[in-house]
């Protein structure tokens, strides 16, 4: 159910590039809170897992957010309507 | 006690992600983001998790939230605006109110802090053990994977810092 609204999010927005990595930070955030919660009672490889989880999303988001700077910088905005150069 | 404050925290999670979703300027839906790690840390808090609580709290909220702040303020601000000023409020609230009611129809399968299958004192670690045994595991066990993370990490400075560079050959 809480994916689910994630994912929904990222079909209903039309707006801005920014919107859709966010969702997908808080889509992340929301798989190690269910990790977290479904192996509750493991807590010390729970943990661990959860963590190397936290440093690859860390990674994507530094990434993405630096694509997305070279994008507006290319493009000089950050809407998805006017940008439909990416469909090939 | 701690079942209904987490059935609380449930319904407040719920809440922030439909705002995150619904929320048209950045700014305010980093805000929603930020309140969900805030609820999200306290329902761990509820569980006796509190090593990874903690971690999640501060990476999120120290890191990465502010990381897309920056971001948002180099990115000039009336280009960010939504086209579109018409709002709809009633898709959130029937999001909102039929997960409410899923949370309440199955109670008795979120209730597992009270039941008695379940061993309450196994939860009760000190947390000077719990974080002994991390550091101990992290460089024994998963010394390899350890390895792995750290270099993923280094590859993603370079990378981000090399894409975000400005090609002066090209000028």
């Amino acid at each position: 159910m809480f994916l689910l609204t994630c994912w929904f999010g990222l079909f209903i927005n039309q707006s801005n590039i920014i919107l859709v990595l966010i969702i997908i930070e808080m889509t992340f955030l929301i798989i190690i809170w269910k990790f977290i919660i479904t192996f509750n009672s493991y807590l010390i490889s729970s943990t661990i897992l959860a963590l190397f989880i936290l440093s690859n999303i860390a990674v994507k988001s530094a990434i993405g957010l630096s694509i997305l700077i070279k994008f507006y910088r290319f493009k000089g905005s950050v809407h998805i309507k006017f940008n439909s150069n990416m469909k090939g | 006690m701690n079942t209904y404050l987490y059935l609380i925290f449930l319904v407040l999670i719920f809440i922030s992600i439909t705002m995150t979703v619904i929320s048209i300027n950045p700014i305010h839906s980093i805000m929603w983001v930020l309140i969900l790690t805030i609820n999200i840390g306290a329902s761990l808090l509820c569980l006796n998790q509190h090593f990874t609580c903690f971690i999640l709290v501060i990476v999120y909220i120290g890191a990465i939230t502010i990381l897309f702040l920056f971001v948002i303020m180099m990115i000039d601000e009336s280009k960010i605006y939504l086209l579109t000023d018409s709002k709809n409020y009633i898709l959130p609230v029937i999001l909102i109110a039929i997960q409410t009611l899923v949370i309440l129809i199955n109670k008795n399968k979120i209730d597992f802090l009270s039941s008695s299958h379940y061993d309450h004192s196994s939860l009760l670690f000190d947390i000077n053990d719990t974080l002994q045994t991390l550091a101990h595991l992290l460089y024994s066990d998963y010394l390899l994977n350890f390895a792995i993370v750290t270099i993923i990490l280094l590859i993603g400075l370079i990378a981000s810092i090399s894409i975000a560079m400005k090609n002066h050959n090209n000028e």
